[in-house]
């Protein structure tokens, strides 16, 4: 009798395959080479136009700068969780909070009110006081799966991917309900924030603003720091791989985790908040529908694909921002060779998805040894 | 657990390679298409110094590149599809001289990335083709001051911006003329996107063609209208329309949601053995539900786009006048339709066949005539009382002219003296009863800003602001709200 079995063992020798940026880059090239497969399977796009396009994509890189500030941000916020074990897949949620938390502020905190006036003081004072609320709101949204973990022992997985659902339905309730605009012509969806409250356009790259940069590095550099260089940033990473010996150490378990809560909900937050005082100005209905363009879920990718390592989240936003856009272009020269009528929008996400298969695939690999083993 | 083995250095080492490699990759593969011309193109596109020269440009540009935004999928059959077929036609009829594109499933929040990277591939005329889009529009507009945007269903409007839209109500009449007849029960039920006053000026001429018949039939005929929030939600649709059905007792429905969902839905229920008709919308959906489909709205978005594009060709629109470019077309222009398939020839099934009989079995007066006849005869009267006004179109194109549309004669003088202006019959002529959706400060017409009620003397036409404005419903209307 044949029998045939399939052995996983851990590594304990080095691959070839062992370096995070030959991994990286070698998972994109691939990817986009098996995505360029499928399509020409389907299709039939000739190479020339499928690589042009992707390099057309890298070139006009003001469009692929906003997405990779806040993939920044939030793949961030992201990591500095995933090192302490913290498992934030809730930071759509805590990003809709610092929605909520910025548009209440500009709106309709009894700030808004004394704060009105065109000057520059005032309006930043109101910036100011609507992103640290954003940002609190967030640490709040994330305190709660992270109080429940340390006090219960429930994994905090599920019930921030429910709290996601949760952040939507209050959203929805208040732009349908008490936050309803005046002057939305009977659409549901609150009002605009005023032009003071806004944030800043950079001149000559319209896609971008002043604050949200100057928080992509402070975030980028203060986590860094924190985790390079204090006390602890040493406990969250014991906690990320050696829980045991941070108690031992006489350490309190359950206090870090509670920080790493905080502070990686309190960067989901402040993203959010940005976004909505520098791009969104106003709060959608049925936000869940992609309205939020799943920064927050996209950005898991990022931390995902940076190897729970800061230095490579930049990289790492990069080509994730580079994807989903390159997504967008590749429609355009599908669109002659697809039949009229017919939607080539499908195709827009083959990209990501083909690139994270094989850096999961070698990203397995490296770790783990796969056989199959035939005995008779 | 994992931790890079590579020093810092040799990591941005492989990063610079590696972007090396990719740069000189595709610079070759840039200059050895043919497609790099466009590139310098757009370089001169984008240039500043394109402003100074735009003048002479626009007088008459030799070949145009327009692009168009979509909120959703092209395959959703209904909105999207129906402006991408608009497209198709516009790009096969002026091949000559234009180029087109598209994105479709774009959302409010990516529309400026979206714009931008049109407007550097050199596209120069952009429609976006969403109310949602409006202000997003607005600002690129402002942005790109050589390029011109029309905005489909909003009404901002600058120099090199301009709106459109085709609008269906009279069409939605004559569906309710038969919805009236149709009905068994009397309740009638209609799935809106948002109640906003394009979708309540739909509902309500659907109501009036619905009591206009189904009162005369000894019907207590009323609307029943839920509000999903979403243009395109699919689930959502049928899920109110199941709830309209099951438990508010409808038998007729008509909606405004971009996708086939709810006629795919009636078409199950006849299969299980329970009618329910509907009325398909945008697009032509009677193939999805052959046995429930009485007949539905079709649009022509080529029309506007044929009439916008040769004007732009012949230098009569140009980015620095489209201020006061608004295309308000109605049934007279052909811009819209009534029906639910169109034939491989190209014509309309204006009224499925299957409903043909049932409809001229049904006889009742006509209460502008006079006269008895069978309720497919009165549908087709109206349709052509509807489509006959020769002078309209022309005040149809401007905000402007847009306040004499509701004349019904002027006087011109001599022998002739009344000449017609508007079309002989409209379901928006008093009396009219209704209550306000909208009141005081929410309020868009004067009638709400002053009260809940409206009443509309008999004899007296709604007017342009009236109907683009409307901020109530017609009394036998019942809103359930959101679900």
């Amino acid at each position: 009798m044949v029998k045939i079995s399939l052995v996983i063992t851990k590594r304990y020798k080095r691959t070839i395959i062992e370096s995070t940026p030959v991994i990286l880059m070698g998972s994109l090239l691939t990817g986009l080479v098996m995505s360029y497969l499928i399509i020409w399977a389907t299709v039939g796009l000739d190479p020339l136009s499928f690589f042009t396009t992707f390099y057309q994509t890298l070139v006009s890189y003001t469009g692929l700068l906003e997405s990779l500030l806040f993939l920044t941000i939030l793949g961030t916020a992201i990591s500095i969780a995933f090192y302490g074990s913290y498992w934030n897949v809730g930071a759509e949620g805590q990003y809709v909070l610092g929605m909520l938390g910025a548009i209440y502020v500009v709106m309709f905190s009894p700030l808004s009110g004394f704060l009105s006036g065109n000057d520059l003081v005032s309006a930043a004072v109101l910036k100011l006081a609507a992103i640290l609320l954003g940002g609190a709101l967030g640490a709040l949204w994330s305190l709660i799966p992270g109080l429940i973990k340390v006090f219960t022992k429930i994994s905090e997985i599920p019930i921030m991917l429910l709290m996601n659902y949760i952040a939507y339905s209050l959203s929805d309730y208040l732009t349908a309900g008490p936050w309803k605009g005046r002057y939305t012509y009977g659409y549901i969806r609150t009002d605009m924030i005023s032009e003071s409250a806004r944030l800043t356009v950079i001149p000559g790259l319209e896609t971008l603003r002043y604050e949200v940069v100057i928080a992509a590095i402070v975030v980028l550099v203060s986590i860094y720091l924190i985790l390079d260089h204090t006390l602890l940033g040493l406990k969250i990473k014991f906690l990320g791989t050696n829980p045991t010996a941070l108690k031992s150490s006489g350490f309190d378990e359950r206090k870090v985790t509670v920080s790493v809560a905080t502070i990686s909900g309190f960067i989901a937050g402040l993203a959010g908040a940005m976004r909505l005082l520098g791009y969104d100005y106003r709060l959608p209905y049925n936000i869940g529908d992609g309205k939020t363009g799943f920064y927050g879920y996209t950005a898991i990718l990022v931390a995902w694909l940076s190897f729970r390592d800061i230095r490579f989240i930049v990289p790492s936003a990069i080509i994730v921002s580079a994807l989903s856009s390159f997504g967008y272009r590749i429609q355009m020269s599908l669109k002659g060779l697809l039949p009229p009528g017919i939607s080539a929008y499908a195709f827009s996400q083959i990209f990501i998805g083909t690139t994270l298969i094989v850096y999961t695939l070698t990203r397995i690999t490296k770790e783990f040894s796969v056989k199959l083993v035939i005995r008779r | 657990m994992v931790y890079p083995v590579v020093e810092p250095r040799t990591m941005y080492v492989l990063v610079i390679i590696a972007v090396l490699i990719a740069g000189f990759v595709g610079y070759f593969a840039g200059s050895a298409t043919t497609g790099y011309a466009t590139v310098t193109e757009f370089k001169t596109v984008v240039s500043p110094t394109t402003i100074t020269y735009y003048p002479a440009v626009a007088v008459s540009p030799e070949k145009i590149r327009a692009a168009w935004i979509y909120v959703g999928p092209i395959g959703d059959l209904g909105w999207s599809y129906m402006h991408d077929l608009g497209r198709r036609v516009v790009e096969s009829l002026f091949k000559q001289w234009l180029e087109t594109t598209y994105y479709e499933a774009v959302s409010e929040a990516e529309l400026l990335s979206r714009i931008d990277e049109l407007v550097r591939a050199g596209y120069t005329v952009i429609f976006t083709t969403s109310f949602e889009f409006m202000e997003k529009t607005y600002e690129a507009a402002k942005k790109y001051p050589n390029v011109m945007f029309f905005h489909c269903s909003g009404y901002m409007r600058w120099d090199n911006m301009g709106t459109y839209f085709a609008d269906l109500y009279q069409v939605y009449y004559l569906n309710g003329l038969m919805a009236g007849a149709l009905t068994k029960t009397g309740k009638i039920g209609y799935v809106a996107a948002f109640t906003i006053p394009e979708v309540i000026r739909h509902i309500n001429a659907f109501a009036i063609g619905a009591k206009e018949v189904g009162e005369q039939l000894g019907k207590n005929i009323e609307v029943y209208v839920v509000e999903i929030g979403a243009w395109f939600a699919p689930d959502k649709a049928v899920d109110a329309a199941r709830y309209l059905v099951d438990v508010v007792g409808v038998d007729v429905i008509a909606f405004t949601e971009d996708s086939s969902a709810i006629v795919e839905y009636a078409q199950e229920q006849y299969k299980r053995g329970k009618e329910v008709y509907v009325f398909s919308h945008y697009g032509p959906m009677y193939e999805f539900g052959p046995d429930v489909v009485v007949s539905g709205q079709l649009v022509r978005w080529e029309v506007i786009y044929a009439d916008i594009l040769t004007k732009i060709r012949s230098g009569v629109l140009n980015p620095l006048n489209l201020r006061n470019v608004d295309y308000w077309y109605l049934l007279n222009t052909g811009a819209v339709e009534l029906g639910a398939h169109v034939f491989e020839n190209g014509t309309v099934m204006m009224v499925n066949p299957k409903f043909v009989p049932k409809l001229r079995e049904v006889v009742v007066k006509d209460r502008l005539a006079g006269d008895k006849i069978s309720v497919f005869d009165l549908v087709m009267r109206r349709y052509e009382q509807m489509r006959r006004a020769p002078i309209l179109q022309a005040l149809q194109f401007s905000a402007l002219t847009h306040e004499l549309e509701n004349l019904t004669y002027v006087d011109i003088g001599g022998k002739e003296r009344l000449y017609l202006v508007s079309t002989e019959f409209d379901p928006f002529i008093g009396p009219l009863d209704g209550w306000c959706k909208y009141t005081g400060t929410y309020a868009f017409t004067e009638y709400c800003k002053k009260s809940d009620k409206v009443s509309i003397p008999a004899g007296v036409r709604l007017g342009h602001a009236d109907l683009w404005n409307m901020d109530w419903f017609v009394s036998w209307v019942k809103y359930l709200g959101g679900r």
